[in-house]
């Protein structure tokens, strides 16, 4: 019976990374790309971003280097495992025409993936798109391939931006479940990782890795280092009754409100790690002979998104808006079980004016509907 | 056709007197009468005297507005419909023109006299106006919705 | 939120199967049926109601309500409307083309919750598509149900979809049609006017009914209250909605109607579930 806990030295970060490899998996960690922390197929623990700091606020996003050697110092840059695991583009089916024509489906078949550094978020943020793509009446097979061979090494949250409110939503900064193996950090006074078996996966993988047994300080070390993450967190969001506000001031004045800023860009949907939406693109060759349906990203805030005989629905930008937050705070939750809504605050920092989704619903709670005159 | 008055009891049956009392039927029925036409007539014209008012019986009658080019007709009334609101107001001259496109009964009411009757009964005069209102908001709602168009492209415009 | 898990095609629900066009005839100026058979395998299975999704090669998918019998065993019927790209291209076919298959998809009609009792067809313009298949579901076991209406309303008489058909159920004894048109020259013998002004008249009993109606959204909205004024428990009035279906199968995400996806949650709903999200503008 293997221990819950274990410590793994940096020398045994990286062992784990390679051990993954060797195993076959394609490891995909934050790698500083770009000017900012992308999801980066890695080779070594020496490909994480070690000691940069993100500032992350509406509309703001900035890397700092500092001194540390931290590799997990900072928090999250505009990826989430759905760039990975629910990818921008995919084939669906292929067709050959003929007599008749022959549809193909796409082969979803892949290198399975390790993702290392997940944040509890965005842990949370996979299990929340598993209840869209596996629960209901249809699978979704390519996502269901990818999630069969993953593996998701968490890293718990010790440090947080403006941004972050994953403790209003209860989804960190410590990752509860979802992972198979969650590493926390303590740089003093020996620079380890703290590990927490999530799965029996994990347990195996922590098994053929120097791990030795965890002390009561480092243990304490960890424990104190998230709970000041907790305390950190600056915004916040009160869910109670979320849904049936939403539901109920459907025709608010905020809305237009926050149209004025809106500019329907859809980074939010983009960055947001939950965001699902996508839309069949179908192409032929020159000549007619094949053709090809793949699937690409979709945002509620392209004026097609929704139509009705040729004509969109939502014409103003204060019905997208309010289509993109009532789905993500309130009728998320009677398609899915659960909010749509991780508490991860991409959707504020990579919002070209900073419109922050805590803000519009505090709004809309001082001026409910249901209790004003 | 008869002259006689249709009796109260089955004038108070016609839809368009369902929250009449017995009383107040019984001050119209006087003025009523029972008349059919054959297939194709025309019941009156458009810019006529409108001193007249019916309820359709059995059978199918066809509004249309003869000065266009091309005659069209923008209702049909049915059964227990009311046929005819250019009686209750001055100029009392009929906006469009009625044909009968079946054969058919109606009851026919003397305009003049029903103008007369609510004259001198306030409580009569307030039922027949909103009553006759409310034919007139529903006729002009279903001409609003006749007019969007709706079936042809079945879009929002 | 109930769903139809009905198990479509066997590659899968993402990919369609070919069938070959047996048949196109046009109904209307812009309007045309095809029939469609299966290139191999069994017809596909529906219940009245549901959507199959119909993919043209090099032009793209549209989801098309099936106008057929459901007991037809050798092909499915889609009446389409020639209104955009892919349904134009859908009009240049010919007999022996081949096409993509996807489906069934949807809630379908509540058939059986129908039986034993009156039923209220009421159709607008190319809304009688889907609603033809409840028409022949209810003539093929016509003494199951008790007194059958069926209204339609469309823009003209020239405007009438299945025609011929619409004869033919107008002539029985067991249906009580009726039809009327926005507008008419004088030479027309029938109604004009609202669809919903056929209803006082027609044969049905409002506290035992149940209403299946079909059309453009602004006329489903009147004729079901119009409909609840005559007593007919808003449960059991069923409405079509229509926004645009990409994949069919809850995924994509662009035929949301406030928490409905009109593809799995739909597209037939009870008035209840959709009365509320019809008012919201742009919802």
């Amino acid at each position: 019976m293997l221990p819950d806990l274990a410590v793994l030295s940096q020398a045994g970060l990286d062992a784990l990374i390679k051990t993954l490899i060797s195993d076959g998996y394609k490891v995909i960690g934050p790698a500083l790309r770009d000017g900012a922390i992308r999801l980066a197929d890695i080779a070594s623990a020496e490909g994480l971003a070690r000691g940069w700091v993100d500032h992350q606020e509406g509309g703001s996003y900035r890397l700092e280097p500092t001194d540390s050697d931290a590799y997990f110092s900072v928090v999250h840059g505009p990826d989430s495992a759905k760039q990975r695991l629910f990818p921008p583009t995919e084939t669906v089916f292929t067709v050959e025409s003929g007599s008749p024509d022959r549809f193909v489906a796409a082969d979803h078949s892949q290198q399975p993936s390790a993702f290392i550094g997940l944040r509890p978020c965005d842990v949370a943020a996979v299990a929340v798109q598993d209840r869209v793509f596996l629960s209901g009446p249809y699978v979704d097979p390519a996502y269901a391939a990818r999630r069969d061979t993953s593996l998701v090494i968490a890293v718990n949250c010790t440090r947080s931006v403006s941004s972050c409110f994953c403790t209003s939503i209860g989804t960190g900064p410590r990752a509860q479940t979802g992972f198979d193996l969650a590493l926390t950090e303590v740089l003093d006074p020996t620079h380890q990782f703290l590990v927490e078996v999530g799965s029996e996966a994990g347990a195996n993988l922590l098994d053929r890795l120097p791990a030795t047994a965890p002390s009561t300080d480092i243990e304490k070390a960890a424990e104190a280092a998230v709970g000041a993450c907790a305390t950190s967190m600056t915004k916040h969001l009160d869910t109670t009754g979320i849904k049936e506000l939403l539901y109920a001031n459907l025709e608010h004045q905020q809305w237009d409100k926050v149209a004025e800023r809106c500019l329907t860009c859809g980074n939010c949907t983009l960055a947001c790690p939950t965001c699902f939406c996508s839309t069949p693109v179908d192409t032929s060759s020159l000549d007619g002979g094949t053709a090809e349906r793949s699937r690409v990203w979709a945002s509620c805030f392209s004026l097609d998104y929704s139509y009705m005989g040729g004509h969109p629905v939502r014409l103003r930008g204060a019905s997208r808006y309010r289509q993109w937050m009532t789905h993500k705070l309130a009728t998320w939750i009677d398609q899915f079980g659960s909010s749509g809504c991780v508490g991860c605050g991409r959707c504020i920092t990579w919002c070209p004016v900073g419109i922050d989704l805590t803000e519009e619903t505090k709004a809309i709670q001082t001026a409910d509907v249901r209790t004003s005159a | 056709m008869s002259n006689d008055s249709v009796p109260i009891e089955e004038l108070a049956t016609e839809r368009f007197f369902r929250d009449f009392d017995a009383a107040d039927v019984a001050k119209l029925a006087p003025h009523s009468r029972l008349i059919s036409y054959t297939e194709g007539t025309t019941i009156f014209r458009a810019s006529g005297a409108a001193d007249r008012f019916y309820l359709v019986r059995t059978g199918r009658v066809a509004l249309f507005l003869p000065s266009l080019q091309e005659d069209v007709i923008v209702q049909t009334l049915g059964p227990g419909e009311a046929l005819g609101f250019s009686w209750l107001a001055p100029p009392h001259l009929w906006r469009f023109s009625a044909t009968a496109t079946s054969d058919i009964e109606l009851i026919e009411f003397d305009a003049a006299a029903l103008r007369q009757a609510a004259i001198v009964d306030r409580q009569l005069h307030d039922l027949l106006m909103t009553r006759m209102f409310d034919v007139v908001a529903r006729r002009l709602e279903a001409t609003r919705m006749q007019l969007l168009d709706i079936y042809s492209d079945q879009r929002p415009k | 939120m109930t769903s139809a898990v009905t198990t479509p095609t066997a590659a899968g629900p993402m990919v369609p199967v070919p069938y070959r066009v047996a048949h196109i005839h046009w109904e209307l100026s812009d309007t045309y049926t095809l029939t469609l058979t299966p290139e191999s395998g069994a017809n596909m299975s529906f219940e009245p109601g549901q959507v199959a999704m119909i993919y043209i090669l090099g032009a793209g998918e549209v989801p098309i309500s099936v106008s057929s019998s459901s007991r037809r065993d050798d092909a499915i019927q889609l009446t389409i409307r020639a209104g955009g790209y892919v349904t134009k291209a859908a009009a240049r076919l010919a007999a022996g083309d081949t096409v993509g298959i996807r489906g069934p998809f949807g809630v379908p009609w509540p058939m059986e919750q129908a039986r034993g009792g009156d039923v209220v067809v009421v159709a607008g313009g190319i809304g009688l598509a889907p609603l033809r298949s409840v028409i022949y579901e209810i003539l093929e076991d016509r003494h199951t149900f008790e007194d059958v209406s069926v209204a339609y309303g469309s823009r003209d008489p020239g405007f009438l979809l299945y025609e011929a058909e619409l004869h033919d159920w107008r002539s029985r004894f067991d249906l009580d049609v009726e039809i009327t048109v926005d507008r008419a020259p004088t030479s027309w013998r029938g109604d004009v006017g609202l669809v919903t002004d056929l209803l006082p008249r027609m044969e049905f009993d409002p506290a035992n009914a149940t209403a299946m109606i079909c059309g453009p959204e602004i006329m489903m909205k009147f004729v079901s209250r119009g409909l609840a004024d005559m007593g007919v428990d808003r449960e059991r009035i069923y409405l079509t909605m229509e926004r645009n279906m990409k994949c069919a199968i809850g995924l994509c995400g662009h035929c949301q109607l406030g928490p409905q996806f009109l593809c799995k949650d739909g597209p037939v709903f009870p008035l209840p579930v959709v009365e509320p999200l019809m008012e919201v503008e742009e919802l």
